[in-house]
């Protein structure tokens, strides 16, 4: 059999491009960041951090547009989500590996992130039924009452480096489908996947300026919350930046819904069926490198599991393959940047000075073929208390920390301590201690059995506590109702 | 080379069916092989359909969710001399072509068994694949001669 790592789409994708009005344009600025491939340390591209001005005229476009686009059907609105989701589905393979070459996962995750993003496409398609209102005859002698579902206006996105591809996907086809017009802001660390995207939703024909592309950082980011035509923001990313920008977007009347941080807790109960449970904690600590806001980070066993678990996962994640996620054959690929590589070793360093004890060390992993790359092998701690550093901050890297509990009340009392709410999840054979679990734990999205919590694009991506601003969430219904306002009329005819 | 992740084997089963299928295409277009021409070429053409199908699964039915690692699947099992030689008899070439049949529906049935949870929906076309094999290796044994003892 031929080798198993794919093909690079390109080299160098040259100096990106914002996209506005219907047109690829050069941005101005003088402020210009690489693109790294973070398994191979090569810059693969050139960004510009757009200017306020340039936001401005994005902005504009879509304020135009917004003029015909609400008075376009829902059913043509669909249409074109279905146009874009057949040339999303012709694009398969070079959306995936575009993602691998930026972000660094592998190539099914970056399918399966693909996919993801496909299928908010597929269910915002089904607009004509998901944005009809609700009336009621007679609320008084011939008198109706109806609510009209209507669009607002024009809104963006500022979206995170972790999922460059699906993220913009859990709101902008909502948003354009309902009949807004829509801005999205990718992050600068990885414009490239939204860069192909545009160029499939060109293809498709959206008229000029319903769907915008801006690059940039904080000044375009600011520019785009200060503007009075932006109705609303939708964010995804880190708690501290999420707390800055609900804060500004409520501050100049905007709707905002901020989903952040996380620090996500693993219960297994003596009862799990460990052959089971094994791959599914892999997959939730080590899967996107830990890069996931629903990745595991503290794994709690109760009881007498400790000895078992803990051998077995430590055994499981020492085989873990690492390397360039352009080799199929790869289970883990490297973090995002440098800078982050470091952020994550920080932690790490972090964890030994305050007494954990290390069972599993990524440090000072080199992959064959890419000794340049942003490589952390899987690390496990053991022994870690709840007061430390690693079992309370979010690491957002391939670190687990092991903290054990006697009884499953002890497990959801660590949990209820931590500032985030993003996801928890149990592994065990009882019905019961499930349905606890469930009933009890603050967290938006919770797991049985199941390491990675993510919900599907018709149903909401949940959080709470410091893992979410607002209360309307991406995807599902929620998301429509972010984007829509309900006008009532009462009527009565003579 | 272990098949650790879901690409791996979807990539390893696409090979199989494109070598299967090179094969096939082969014996049919051998004179020496005329009389079982029409079986070959529909082989090769279902060996076609069949990677149509592995290629639109790994695209469709991939879950995120799912994509925990794989262990203790290796291609190694499951390769096949897939050269078709000029004086190669009906005999023979049924013969091989038998041995195919059994080693690509063992790949099929084995990584059902091994890694069905991360197959997810891809495990039933994986399951059809296989019994399409044995159905396919139980048409081939019924055209080889009964074995003179």
């Amino acid at each position: 059999m031929s080798s198993t790592i794919l093909s690079e789409v390109k080299k160098h994708y040259g100096n990106v491009k914002n996209y506005v009005n219907g047109r690829w344009v050069d941005s101005a600025s003088a402020q210009i960041l690489d693109v790294v491939n973070p398994a191979t340390a090569e810059t693969i591209a050139q960004v510009p951090l757009s200017t306020a001005a340039e936001v401005k005229e994005a902005i504009a476009a879509a304020k135009e547009a917004f003029k015909e686009w609400r008075e376009t059907t829902p059913l043509s609105r669909a249409r074109y989500m279905f146009k874009l989701k057949g040339l999303m589905e012709e694009h398969f393979e070079e959306l995936a590996r575009v993602l691998v070459q930026e972000e660094g996962k592998t190539i099914d995750e970056a399918r399966g992130e693909i996919r993801r993003g496909i299928e908010n496409v597929e269910v915002a398609a089904g607009i004509p039924s998901l944005m009809m209102g609700y009336n009621l005859e007679d609320i008084s002698p011939g008198i109706d009452e109806e609510a009209v579902i209507q669009p607002l206006g024009v809104f963006c996105v500022i979206a995170p480096f972790n999922f460059p591809s699906m993220v913009s996907l859990w709101f902008m086809p909502y948003a354009v489908a309902t009949g807004n017009t829509y801005i999205v802001k990718p992050s600068e660390q990885v414009p490239l996947s939204q860069n192909k995207l545009f160029e499939l939703i060109d293809e498709a024909g959206f008229p000029p300026g319903v769907i915008n592309l801006v690059n940039g950082a904080k000044e375009t980011v600011d520019a785009l919350l200060e503007h009075p035509a932006i109705k609303g923001v939708s964010f995804v990313g880190s708690t501290r930046t999420g707390k800055y920008i609900y804060r500004k977007a409520t501050e100049n009347g905007k709707r905002a819904q901020c989903q952040c941080g996380a620090k996500n807790f693993i219960v297994v109960m003596p009862d799990a069926d460990l052959d089971r449970t094994i791959p599914g904690l892999m997959t939730s600590f080590y899967g996107c490198a830990g890069e996931r806001c629903l990745s595991g980070s503290v794994l709690v066993p109760v009881g007498e599991v400790y000895e078992e678990l803990r051998d077995r996962f430590v055994d499981a994640a020492s085989k873990l393959k690492v390397g360039y996620g352009l080799d199929e054959t790869v289970q883990m690929g490297p973090v995002v940047s440098k800078r982050h590589m470091e952020r994550v070793l920080g932690y790490i360093e972090k964890g030994v000075q305050e007494g954990a004890k290390l069972l599993l060390d990524g440090r000072g992993l080199k992959v064959e073929g890419y000794l340049n790359g942003f490589f952390v092998g899987p690390t496990v701690f053991d022994e870690v208390r709840p007061d430390m550093t690693i079992a309370k901050e979010e690491i957002f890297g391939p670190v687990t920390s092991m903290v054990r509990a006697r009884t499953l009340e002890e497990a959801i009392g660590m949990i209820h301590i931590s500032p985030y709410g993003n996801a928890a999840s149990v592994f065990t054979s009882s019905g019961k201690v499930a349905r606890d679990f469930k009933y009890r734990v603050q967290c938006g999205n919770i797991g049985i059995n199941i390491g990675i919590n993510a919900p599907m694009a018709f149903f909401p991506f949940s959080g709470t506590k410091e893992s979410f601003f607002g209360d309307l969430h991406g995807q599902g219904r929620d998301t429509v109702t972010f984007f829509t306002d309900r006008k009532i009329v009462i009527s009565r005819w003579y | 080379m272990e098949l650790s992740t879901f690409g791996a084997l979807l990539r390893f089963a696409m090979y199989l069916e494109r070598q299967a299928g090179e094969f096939y295409r082969s014996l049919a277009s051998n004179v020496r092989l005329s009389s079982a021409t029409e079986l070959f070429s529909g082989y090769a053409r279902e060996c076609a359909r069949r990677l149509k199908l592995l290629e639109g699964i790994r695209q469709q039915n991939i879950n995120e969710v799912l994509l925990e690692p794989i262990s203790d699947m290796n291609s190694r099992l499951y390769f096949f001399t897939a050269n078709v030689r000029d004086e190669m008899d009906v005999e023979a070439a049924l013969d091989a072509a038998s041995d195919i049949e059994t080693k690509v529906g063992a790949f099929y049935k084995d990584s059902l068994q091994v890694a069905g949870i991360v197959l997810g929906e891809a495990g039933r076309v994986f399951r059809k694949l296989s019994e399409e094999n044995k159905e396919r290796g139980k048409m081939l044994s019924s055209l080889r001669k009964v074995p003179t003892t």
